[in-house]
């Protein structure tokens, strides 16, 4: 009797035989067509491979090379890691304590954040090593969000650098523009004057929100089924146009503001208001809560102007049409805005410098950088209307001449680049971050595919000139300007949030759903007050309804900082020290009461249980 | 009566023990790969979460114990409870889905030819992937070119119905249904909330609960309803007075996994679709769970908000057991 299943041929040595060959074949052509490893990669020895935990940005792949062709003869290269800028995936990884050995942060909070949970190392000993001032190196709107001040600090006897406890390098610098589509503007025009229709102007460097609202109004296209062919653009953030409002009220530098009369802060809404309250995010009250947005009134005119522009002049499209346009998302590799702007659907984006180049490969239409528009106030804005100032013509307190004390504000935001508490050799990780903000390569490859170089010499050295590489930078002179006055060339604040020392316990985690434009605005639905008619406008914007910002849902802008308040609050009551709390009245009404029924249904069981059975 | 030695009864009741403890090793080492599993990720993580109820704790600090602070921020916090009714309107759409799944399944359990084709196709959404689903229904739910408004703006065409400036009423003052929102005797009245039932509703219509009530209708013994209409009975009273208590054990199983699964719910949805607004009106219990614990790292209040949902499907469990399971009893 025979087994088959023992007498047959195996079939297992060929299969694996096959494996080696498919799997040796691999290898071969990674090592000699594709060369994905490298052959020198071992050549000096042990390779310690540091992790980034950053973007999937492809520039990402060329800023590596700089630092691995660099550090590779000392045994040293660096590595994206894919998701190691998430937020979450972060705390999972620091918590195991393989988090990647550096990783970038997009805004300060975030930072802020990871500073509090020990996530962040100080860099105080490496900086010193390397004769590193940031101080002197990067901007100084950037200073605050990356440092923290040094309460052991001895003046006169400590390295001035430990002057303040430094966590981060900064590893770009950004700030938004307006993306312009000049090709349909110039299509619209023709449109419109055919039609008999007047037009606003295109885009200036005194530009205001409302010469923002009106051009993209003009820009917005239905076809015969209502859907939108062409639109403006998207309304802005509140958060940005807040700080901007409040810069305006003050007076826009601090002896102006002192030299306002109880009247004119009265008039402005800024009574009882201190010079950094104005733009401030956050202010301290007395008995130690904190409450955001002290500035009421610029929150308040801020979310009206939004609202306005959405439901009452329909100069832009709402919240949920900017939902089923795909317009939801932004950032890198993005397919919301962006998209729509490169679809030559959206008129108008606000975007960073970052977007430049996407914009440069991809779009064939004719575009513009253009200054992120001014806040001006609406009365000083109808008027010009009345009298037909246009650009260059516009006069008054709030019209466009240049003057130092104007003080644009201007949103700096940086990616920077900090070292985890669980990085294996943080000596040799620092060598990145320093590379990031000293190598010239690297901000070469800053400057021409992402945002602008965090150093500060460097970018303002490149923009002076014109590039034949960019030449729409230079068109409306934007980043001259912007970075300019950052520098100091034209007056202006510090970024508001340079002041963000003062409020490194907040869980900012509760305020992005306010912030965003998106739930502010749709609260504004809800508040369904009628709309008035503004004869002054009607020559300008004909046949179509404008409406003064300041008679709409006031109870919106009311409600929407009552529920910033709420949200603020839980976040600082988690910021009081942790003490035994027994149940509260409430706690134990609920427990009662479920325990209570429960204790009935057993009652009941147990009753029925007990019963003689029926004969 | 014979003498029973007492040396053999000791000698069979050791016997007895020794086979009884055999028997409960090997049931022990059957079960305990399944046993092992259960306690290491769900017991285990169970009684983790009752005790981090108790504590302040995010992943990188010590877990602080804070006694009730979780629980008494929670009933203090108006949200929680909004949360909680936001989980209990979704929950109405429960009976809606059961009634329609029972409808369905009658006219399915019938003769008719293609029936089995029938079954597929009500089945079919079942095995579509839940994210498919709601991505599918926010588009559907689009203001601009959505399905549902593409096919109501000609039925008001055609009833002739105007929108602002006396023109027909064109596709950007139709409802947006998952965003707009009326103030009604004072409260404010989300669309989103019964665009969501209403679309909770077909997902429960065609999937697991026809299949349930299909199979008790097929449970049913044919000889009831011969006697019935041999007793002159018409079809509703042979519905209402056979049918329903026969499958009365399945509504009440289907009723009572409905609410656990509505008391636990509503995060996929919001979380797809809403991100739990506008204005927190699609929040649920279940999406607070998440975004307290894996937004904000309050592990320890959102554990207190399990340990609360788990308490609030126990004591409802208890009592629709305790009352509801006495509609079998015929």
């Amino acid at each position: 009797m025979s087994d088959s299943a023992v007498t047959r041929r195996s079939e297992l040595p060929w299969l694996v035989g096959g494996l080696v060959v498919l799997l040796g074949g691999w290898w071969a052509l990674n090592r000699f067509v594709l060369r994905v490893y490298p052959a020198d990669a071992t050549a000096g020895g042990t390779v310690q491979v540091l992790g980034w935990g950053t973007d999937p940005n492809p520039a990402r792949v060329e800023q590596c090379n700089i630092f691995n062709r660099a550090n590779r003869d000392q045994g040293l290269i660096v590595q994206v890691v894919p998701g190691g800028g998430d937020a979450q995936g972060i705390v999972t990884r620091s918590a195991a304590g393989n988090a990647p050995d550096c990783i970038d942060v997009y805004n300060p909070e975030d930072l802020g954040k990871y500073i509090a949970k020990g996530i962040a190392k100080p860099l105080n000993p490496y900086l010193k090593e390397a004769k590193l001032d940031l101080a002197h190196e990067t901007w100084p709107a950037l200073l605050d969000n990356i440092s923290r001040p040094n309460p052991a600090y001895r003046p006169g006897i400590d390295d001035p650098i430990d002057a303040r406890i430094w966590y981060a390098v900064p590893n770009n610098v950004d700030y938004p523009f307006i993306y312009f589509n000049r090709t349909l503007y110039q299509r619209v025009v023709a449109e419109r004057t055919a039609a008999g229709q007047p037009i606003p102007p295109e885009p200036w460097l005194g530009w205001t929100w409302w010469d923002y609202a009106a051009l993209a109004k003009s820009l917005n296209r239905r076809g015969a089924d209502g859907r939108f062919i062409s639109f403006g653009g998207p309304p802005p953030d509140p958060w940005l146009l807040a700080m901007q409002i409040g810069a305006g009220m003050r007076g826009e530098e601090a002896s102006g503001f002192a030299a306002l009369t109880a009247d004119e802060r009265t008039a402005r809404g800024v009574s009882g208001l201190s010079w950094e309250d104005c733009i401030a995010p956050f202010a301290r009250q007395p008995d130690g809560t904190l409450t955001p947005w002290p500035n009421r009134q610029a929150l308040t005119t801020s979310l009206q102007f939004s609202y306005d522009m959405q439901h009452a002049w329909k100069a832009v499209p709402t919240s949920s049409d900017m939902q089923q346009m795909a317009t939801g998302g932004g950032g890198y590799g993005g397919t919301g805005i962006n998209g729509q702007f490169l679809a030559g659907t959206a008129g108008m984006m606000s975007m960073g410098r970052w977007y430049l180049m996407q914009i440069r490969a991809n779009v064939s239409f004719d575009w513009r950088m253009v200054r992120t528009p001014r806040w001006a106030p609406y009365d000083e804005w109808a008027r010009w209307q009345r009298e037909g100032k246009g650009p260059g013509q516009r006069d008054g307190a709030w019209g466009d001449r240049e003057h130092q004390d104007r003080g644009y504000l201007t949103v700096m935001n940086t990616r920077c680049t900090f070292l985890t508490s669980s990085a294996k050799d943080p000596a040799k990780a620092f060598r990145f971050l320093e590379l990031l903000i000293r190598n010239h390569d690297y901000q070469k490859v800053i400057l021409l595919e992402d945002g602008s170089s965090a150093n500060m010499a460097m970018t303002l050295d490149y923009v002076g000139k014109a590039d034949p590489l960019i030449p729409d930078e230079v068109v409306n002179r934007t980043p001259e300007h912007e970075l300019g006055a950052v520098h100091g060339q034209v007056g202006r604040p510090r970024w508001p949030f340079s002041n963000y020392a003062r409020h490194e316990n907040i869980r900012w985690s509760n305020l992005p759903a306010w912030m965003s434009p998106r739930d502010p605005l749709d609260q504004a639905l809800v508040a369904g007050v009628g709309l008035r008619e503004v004869p002054e406008l009607a020559a300008f914007a004909k046949g179509e309804r404008f409406t003064s910002s300041d008679v709409l849902g006031k109870d919106l802008a009311a409600r929407t900082v009552a529920a910033m308040d709420r949200a603020g609050s839980e976040g600082f009551a988690l910021d009081q020290p942790p003490g035994r709390q027994g149940p509260s009245l409430a706690t134990m009404v609920v427990f009662g009461g479920l325990a209570g029924v429960i204790g009935l249904l057993a009652f009941g069981v147990w009753r029925t249980r007990k019963e003689p059975p029926h004969a | 009566m014979p003498d029973i030695d007492p040396q053999m009864l000791a000698s069979h009741a050791a016997g007895r023990a020794a086979k009884a403890r055999r028997a409960l090793c090997a049931g022990l080492s059957f079960i305990s790969p399944n046993l092992s599993l259960f306690l290491v990720f769900t017991l285990g993580p169970t009684l983790f979460t009752l005790g981090l109820a108790f504590f302040r704790w995010d992943p990188f600090t010590t877990p602080v114990f804070v006694g009730f602070e979780n629980f008494n921020r929670m009933f203090a916090d108006s949200r929680f409870w909004y949360y909680l009714f936001n989980t209990v309107v979704f929950m109405l759409g429960l009976p809606l889905s059961m009634a329609g799944a029972l409808f369905l399944a009658v006219i399915l359990s019938q003769k008719l030819r293609g029936v089995i084709t029938y079954r597929t196709i009500f089945y079919l959404p079942t095995l579509t992937s839940g994210v498919a689903l709601f991505l599918l229904w926010k588009v559907m739910y689009n203001k601009e070119g959505g399905l549902i408004n593409t096919l109501i703006l000609p039925v008001l065409h055609l009833f002739g119905v105007t929108g602002s400036g006396g023109t027909p009423i064109g596709m950007s003052e139709m409802p947006d249904w998952l965003n707009q929102s009326w103030t009604i005797l004072g409260m404010e009245c989300y669309l989103a909330k019964p665009a969501l039932i209403f679309m909770g509703v077909w997902a429960g219509i065609g999937g697991g609960t026809m299949i349930l009530y299909l199979a008790a209708l097929a449970g049913v013994p044919p000889e009831l309803y011969e006697a019935a209409e041999i007793d002159g009975a018409s079809r509703w009273r042979r519905f209402w007075d056979i049918t329903w208590p026969m499958i009365a054990p399945t509504t009440f199983f289907i009723f009572v996994m409905g609410m656990i699964g509505g008391l636990q719910g509503g995060f996929e949805m919001a979380y797809l679709m809403t991100n739990g607004g506008p204005d927190d009106s699609t929040t649920t219990i279940g999406y607070l769970i998440f975004t307290k614990g894996f937004g904000e790292f309050e592990f320890g209040y959102a554990a207190a908000v399990s340990f609360v949902l788990f308490a609030l499907v126990a004591t409802i469990t208890a009592v629709n057991w305790r009352f509801g399971s006495k509609a079998g009893d015929y």
